[in-house]
């Protein structure tokens, strides 16, 4: 501490060790808060299509699946004083002889902590995000939604889960043009 | 000339005297530490976490403005140098300081 120079090390070699402690605090208060988000899924109407798949070139033809629905979901108990932003989406898992486990994410949305409201309530929405299957068929297959959350924190680690209740009944992927009796 | 250089590197330098240096140590501990938890105390009550920031960096810029500046406080028991005894006593090469009560001599 004889010279200048070495007070501001000194100073600043004790801001980093202090900076961290107080980090590391903050992180571990996202615990204390119990995170417990409800909602609740709605399936209306479930279109599937035949596509070219990979664009103008491809003679590939992909089954693409879009679903309206309902939506209602309360995220206020995911944020606390260290909560930035969350993230939430929903996404239709389902079975399949060759490949058994299948999830797909049809819808999303990015709700930072200066939103005025933490509900959500949507009536007949599409999905943001057509799917289709890797074998490129769904050949009546049995889907459920659920919605899922991530909350991104100022400090700390991600922190993620699922929304107790928000999964739906299954229901079947329709032949083309068909309705899917939902 | 010569006279401003030297004040300028004094200022650059910044010496401070010893018990000036322990000051300075312990300002630098508290103030940094009890800033930063002031900063967690009021940022978590307020529930706003910007709170802790600016704390915080208040905190740390008064630190710094408080610690690094040669502030006429730390210089305050500046380092008494004994006296050249032996040269004037016609260079005998022996001399003798006061160390604790007791008069040791010491070679110069």
């Amino acid at each position: 501490m004889h010279s200048s120079l070495v007070r501001l090390q000194q100073v600043f070699g004790l801001l980093t060790t202090v900076s961290f402690v107080l980090a590391t605090a903050i992180a571990l208060t996202s615990y204390m808060y119990p995170m417990n988000p409800t909602a609740s899924i709605k399936v209306n109407d479930v279109a599937v299509v035949k596509r070219r798949s990979g664009g103008y070139y491809s003679t590939r033809v992909n089954e693409y699946a879009n679903i309206k629905f309902d939506l209602d979901a309360d995220f206020e108990s995911l944020y606390n004083w260290n909560t930035k932003q969350i993230f939430v989406w929903i996404s239709a898992s389902y079975g399949g002889d060759r490949y058994p486990t299948n999830e797909a994410v049809i819808w999303d949305r990015i709700i930072d902590s200066a939103a005025p409201s933490k509900k959500l309530s949507y009536k007949n929405i599409k999905a943001k995000y057509n799917i289709h299957d890797i074998t490129g068929d769904y050949s009546h297959r049995n889907a459920t939604l659920k919605l899922s959350w991530n909350v991104q924190p100022h400090v700390g680690v991600l922190m993620w889960g699922s929304a107790a209740g928000s999964e739906t009944k299954g229901f079947i992927f329709p032949s083309e043009k068909a309705k899917a009796a939902v | 000339m010569e006279a401003i250089q030297d004040k300028f590197q004094a200022v650059v330098d910044g010496f401070i005297d010893f018990k000036g240096q322990k000051l300075a140590d312990q300002i630098t501990t508290y103030t940094l530490s009890i800033a930063a938890f002031l900063a967690f105390i009021v940022g978590f009550v307020a529930q706003d976490i910007r709170l802790t920031l600016y704390i915080g960096l208040a905190g740390t810029a008064l630190t710094f403005l408080a610690v690094v500046p040669p502030w006429p406080i730390y210089n305050q028991n500046p380092v008494q140098f004994l006296a050249v005894a032996s040269s004037a006593a016609g260079g005998s090469g022996v001399g003798s300081v006061v160390v604790g009560g007791q008069e040791v001599k010491v070679k110069t």
